[in-house]
């Protein structure tokens, strides 16, 4: 059937009572033009948009896609982020996406939830994730307390992971930090940078112990 | 459930397979009818009306194991069927209008070729000599075991979630039928008595052995659709109740399996 046929399928299967709507639908996912045309002459990103508009077609406020991008190419990709943001954005719809692909995640998601074994092992917002996938130089040190005292001196963001461990955010002075902690009998043993990405957060999570 | 007869009937007349198959079924009716009026005008032969009349009986055996598993099958491909599920339509709901757009269809199928029986036949060699009753009883009778096969085909199409695995156990379960009966009907037809009344043939089946054989052949809708074809209407309650049967049987089963299959 035509991609409006497709459309006019759902609305019967709804019960809804007449097919208005049907190409503000077409328009708002980016098939206006393509109304008439069979849907098996479509594209993979046709085809994944013309799902998305069988989705709407009751006026959800929630959405729930497994894989939208699956098997899209870059460009195929990009519409269909786009679409997702702006029915969020300007359609106050909920999305739940079911996905393996983090970094497209990482630019739609405003909320995370990590399944494993069929189990949620962490959810986290967006903006809590990020700051604990941004960059950071981890220091390990004889004695954090220390630490601690010469970052405060010098008002820099940190995390004590352990007694010896910890990550720093920011531009580290390190001269001057050097000197504050051998005032107060510390050495640091290592110091290496670290830029915690979303599927480094994924692993660790799910693969290799909790991340703390 | 009226909101996916609806729907179905929409998704049966946009449907390019069921118009090729309108067309074809108008096609073979004045076809038949044409092959006919050549041998009265070739030959001088008597030919009648009834003699391509209940042909449909047979090509619509192949036609609708064909139609019937690709017009449903697509639903599980298209993900069509878990959305009647989001919408709130139950399983059974689902299952049922799917079988009654199913039956419907194979229906009109039947019926254009009868159209083209009569558009084409009647002005070229006549009406039915059949009297009318017994015409109606063969329709009638007729439309019962497209029914029951109907029901076999959705079953099958509905619990066979593949697209390409579907409409071949139709279709082979249709031809393995039709040479079955085909097979039972030549042993069945078999004399009792050599040509001059003497001796019994030894290809003769009789007893326990008949009784079984003449059950297939009434309670197959293969076998069915092969006596109505004849005008034979000699078993027609018992055919009636054997279609019945599985019309119900096999949709009892269709809609109990569909309830725990799991929708991908």
């Amino acid at each position: 059937m035509t991609a409006e046929n497709n459309l006019k399928h759902q609305y019967q299967v709804l019960g809804l009572p007449s097919y208005e709507g049907i190409p503000e639908l077409l328009e708002l996912v980016g098939l206006s033009s393509a109304g008439k045309k069979r849907a098996k002459n479509f594209s993979l990103g046709m085809r994944q948009r013309l799902g998305i508009a069988v989705a709407l077609a009751g006026n959800p406020d929630f959405l729930v896609l497994d894989e939208p991008t699956n098997g899209l190419d870059p460009q195929g990709i990009i519409e269909i982020r786009e679409l997702l943001l702006r029915l969020n954005r300007r359609h106050q719809i909920t999305v739940l996406i079911s996905s393996h692909n983090l970094d497209e995640l990482s630019r739609l998601a405003t909320h995370y939830g990590f399944i494993a074994k069929g189990s949620m092992v962490r959810e986290i917002p967006a903006e809590e994730l990020e700051k604990s996938c941004r960059k950071c130089m981890v220091l390990k040190v004889t004695d954090t307390e220390a630490l601690a005292r010469a970052l405060d001196f010098l008002h820099l963001e940190y995390d004590i992971l352990s007694d010896t461990a910890a990550n720093v955010y920011g531009e580290i002075p390190v001269s001057e930090l050097s000197l504050a902690l051998a005032k107060d009998q510390c050495s640091i043993l290592s110091m290496h940078e670290q830029e915690e990405t979303l599927e480094s957060y994924y692993i660790n999570l799910v693969g290799g112990g909790r991340y703390e | 459930m009226s909101k996916l007869l609806y729907a179905n009937f929409f998704r049966l007349w946009k449907n390019r397979l069921f118009l090729v198959g309108l067309g074809f079924m108008f096609f073979a009716g004045g076809f038949l009818v044409f092959q006919q009026y050549r041998q009265l005008v070739g030959y001088g032969t008597a030919v009648t009306l009834d003699s391509t009349f209940f042909v449909y009986t047979v090509i619509i055996e192949v036609v609708s194991s064909i139609f019937c598993s690709l017009f449903l099958n697509v639903e599980y491909n298209d993900g069509t069927m878990r959305n009647k599920m989001i919408a709130g339509h139950t399983r059974a709901a689902i299952y049922f209008s799917n079988l009654t757009a199913n039956a419907a269809a194979s229906l009109l199928l039947c019926l254009s070729y009868l159209l083209a029986n009569i558009v084409i036949g009647i002005p070229l060699i006549g009406t039915l000599t059949l009297a009318l009753d017994k015409t109606l009883l063969l329709l009638l009778g007729s439309m019962l075991t497209v029914l029951a096969l109907c029901s076999l085909f959705t079953m099958i199409s509905m619990l066979i979630q593949s697209k390409a695995i579907a409409p071949v156990v139709c279709i082979v379960a249709m031809f393995l039928s039709i040479a079955f009966v085909n097979e039972v009907q030549r042993i069945l037809e078999q004399p009792k008595y050599w040509y001059d009344g003497t001796l019994n043939t030894t290809s003769y089946v009789d007893g326990a052995e008949r009784e079984v054989l003449e059950l297939l052949y009434n309670a197959l809708p293969a076998g069915q659709e092969l006596q109505y074809s004849g005008r034979n209407l000699e078993n027609l309650p018992e055919m009636c109740l054997y279609s019945a049967g599985i019309t119900v049987i096999t949709s009892a089963v269709g809609v109990f399996f569909f309830r725990k299959k799991e929708i991908r």
